[in-house]
């Protein structure tokens, strides 16, 4: 294996991470509400 | 409207010469030091010769008043710019001063140039763009909702505030009586960043921003990421990317508009480490041998002077707050081990002296690094062994079941969540990143961190580690275990505010591993602007809402009060006190004396926006005592709790009172003193 594929494989390798982190990050019992509570903030300072 | 303007004028006057003079002392050193450490070690060094004008006119002459530290800074940085001039005009004289005309354009001409580097940097990246747009979307933000709300958070009223309260209405710096539970911590704690505190209300007259002292600080640590990042060779397109990162942290957004101190002590922390770290051109810290004479000479004068800014750093950090000797404790073992390092790898024989490298290495230490951090953080820890016999007093210090200094408690007084104490202490820090959080908040304990530290900056850790392994990236790697152990030492890590200076290691690993990528494809990047976003948009607290946000907006400063917000972290608390709170902000003028004799839940509320009344404890327990107490101490206010006995001493002598305000739980009695 040459440097390139080996860089290409890390790479690879962290974006896999990266999205199995944000995976693990977005779907806590707790982020809908979260996310609720976000969207009724800016809902109500945009006066809707 | 004059005076208001005169006091601005002062606030701004004494800012501009303080930062200015030692930016411009340092711009002589322009060839030792790169333009963001200046910019670190102008703030660093403005911040010193605050708090120790501070310490000088406060401990020494009791005389901690606007005018004498106007005068006093304005002597000093005075001195220091007509100095710092005329060496820079000496060395310029020696080199290209035909090409100059004076100092002050040429440190404008390299701001500008920076500017112009930076915006060129930014203008080729779309994505860098976007992201710098929200990061002075945010600043400008934060300025707006500082500005716009007082200060309302539970420690800044409760102990922060109280302490510069306390300090402007003595003009001392000094124990006070201990009358209730938070007397003792008000005396106890380290006061350095109350001494800033101080300094943003004691010349405007008001706390109109004091609550923004902390983004001094937040900026601080956005310019140190990109100079850690720059000595680590990093690329200076990811050491821009790392440093706005590292400002995307929902806590720190949060926190850069309080009067908390977890900003300051995490970037003090890192500005620390920044300093530690060389960026010698001739070689790195295992190289030196390789230098020639005078790059060396440069080097081991630019290392002394380092290695004081560092030890002044740390000075800060350890008269910050009570975990201050646990990270000077950290910095000493790693200045320590890198001057032995240092020590054995410049000899020019493989025969050295190891008892003379010790010798050297602890000599090193505690001129250059331990006297000055002693002189900027040690009094508090001195005081408190004189005083109480115990440097961290009430904490009781014990090893091996032995206790070596005696206090009142064993461990952290504050309970951790119910959640906290069931899981293991290796899954907590765990736990807490993942962010089971309805909403953040300043003081967030289960989350705070936000998602760039989870889903980016932590295998961005793990990657940048490996690399640094495999290419023998030592600075890397010291870094790494500086921070690490400093983690790990600390207890209650998983708390996110005590650990900020951890999200600077993933912003620099980030900066790493997007160097080492840089010719692959932009994915990285648009996973950080997404985030960066996403942080942007969600880091807002249910203390501040918008509702809130358009009521305050129409009010005149003075009519902003925390009891008008009523904060949601503080309300169920305190909406009994707003009442006496609103009227002793609105009515309560300079040099007044309030008298009380309860034990409220915040002290700051007893003073006025400006900090010019006095409050004084008169507890007594008979009418007669109490009256005379009331004429020793010229008390020309009294706030009372309804149905307590005070309440029925002035019903029953109305003639010596008159009731100014009155409400279902507190009454304010103007004391008429007998001639």
């Amino acid at each position: 294996m040459n440097n390139e594929s080996r860089e290409n494989l890390a790479y690879t390798l962290l974006i896999l991470i990266i999205l199995i982190m944000a995976i693990g990050y977005f779907i806590v019992p707790e982020r809908l509400l979260f996310l609720q509570n976000q969207i009724n903030w800016w809902k109500g300072f945009l006066g809707k | 409207m004059l005076i208001i303007n005169l006091k601005i004028a002062s606030y701004i006057i004494i800012n501009f010469l303080l930062f200015t003079s030692w930016h411009t002392f340092l711009f002589g050193h322009k060839k030792l030091f790169s333009f963001a450490d200046r910019i670190i070690s102008a703030f660093i060094l403005g911040l010193t010769q605050i708090i120790l004008t501070e310490l000088l006119l406060g401990l020494v002459f009791k005389k901690l008043y606007a005018t004498p530290l106007f005068l006093l800074n304005f002597f000093i940085s005075s001195a220091l710019i007509i100095y710092a001039i005329s060496a820079c005009n000496k060395a310029l004289e020696k080199s290209d001063r035909d090409h100059l005309t004076s100092v002050f354009i040429n440190i404008i001409k390299e701001i500008s140039d920076k500017v112009i580097w930076f915006s060129s940097v930014v203008k080729n990246d779309l994505i860098l763009l976007f992201i710098f747009t929200l990061f002075l979307l945010s600043i400008c933000w934060i300025i707006f909702l500082g500005y716009l709300f007082p200060s309302y958070t539970w420690d800044s009223l409760w102990y922060h505030l109280p302490i510069v309260g306390y300090i402007m209405q003595s003009g001392a710096i000094q124990e006070v009586p201990n009358h209730s539970f938070i007397d003792q911590f008000i005396n106890i704690f380290p006061k350095n960043i109350e001494l800033f505190f101080l300094w943003n209300i004691i010349f405007l007259e008001n706390d109109l921003i004091t609550d923004l002292s902390q983004l001094f600080f937040t900026i601080a640590g956005v310019f140190t990421i990109f100079s850690i990042a720059v000595k680590l060779k990093i690329n200076e397109r990811f050491a821009i990317y790392a440093s706005l990162l590292f400002f995307f942290t929902p806590i720190i957004i949060l926190q850069s508009s309080t009067n908390y101190v977890d900003i300051a002590v995490s970037v003090l922390f890192l500005i620390a480490v920044n300093f530690l770290m060389d960026d010698i051109s001739c070689g790195d810290i295992f190289q030196i041998r390789t230098c020639k004479t005078d790059e060396k000479k440069k080097y081991l004068q630019k290392r002394n002077v380092t290695m004081i800014l560092a030890g002044l750093t740390a000075g800060i950090l350890l008269g910050s707050k009570g975990s201050g000797p646990l990270f000077i404790a950290i910095l000493s073992v790693a200045v320590i081990i890198q001057h032995a390092i240092k020590q054995v790898t410049s000899s020019e024989t493989k025969n050295f002296n190891l008892k003379k490298i010790i010798m050297e290495s602890t000599k090193f230490y505690f001129f250059l690094f331990f006297i000055p951090a002693l002189l900027m953080g040690g009094y508090w820890y001195i005081k408190n062994w004189i005083i109480y016999g115990n440097p961290v007093y009430p904490m009781e210090i014990s090893f091996l079941n032995n206790t070596i200094f005696k206090g009142l408690y064993k461990g952290i007084i504050e309970p951790a969540p119910e959640i906290i104490n069931k899981l293991h202490p290796v899954i907590r820090p765990l736990y807490v990143w993942i962010e089971n959080v309805e909403y953040y908040l300043y003081d967030s304990r289960l989350g705070g961190l936000g998602p760039i530290w989870f889903i980016i900056f932590l295998p961005s850790i793990a990657f940048s580690f490996g690399y640094a392994l495999i290419r023998r990236n030592y600075k890397f790697i010291a870094l790494l275990i500086i921070f690490t152990t400093a983690f790990l030492l600390y207890p209650r890590n998983w708390n996110p505010r005590y650990v900020i200076f951890i999200v600077g290691l993933g912003a620099l690993s980030f900066g790493s591993v997007s160097d080492y990528f840089r010719g692959k494809k932009t994915v990285l990047r648009i996973v950080a602007l997404i985030l960066t976003g996403y942080t942007f948009l969600i880091s807002n607290s249910p203390c501040i809402t918008p509702q809130q946000i358009k009521k305050f907006i129409h009010l005149p400063y003075y009519e902003r009060t925390i009891a008008k917000q009523a904060p949601f972290n503080i309300d169920l608390h305190t909406r009994q006190d707003y009442g006496y709170w609103a009227w002793i902000n609105k009515n309560i003028s300079r040099g007044e004396i309030i008298g009380y004799a309860f034990e409220p839940l915040f002290l700051s509320s007893m003073w006025n926006s400006a900090f010019s009344n006095k409050i004084v404890y008169i507890k007594n327990d008979t009418f007669n005592e109490s009256l005379k107490m009331l004429q020793i101490e010229n008390v020309t206010y009294a706030v009372i709790r309804r149905n307590s006995k005070e309440d029925k001493w002035i019903e029953s002598a109305k003639e010596k009172y008159q009731i100014l305000f009155s409400d279902e739980n507190y009454k304010i009695a103007k004391v008429i003193q007998n001639e």
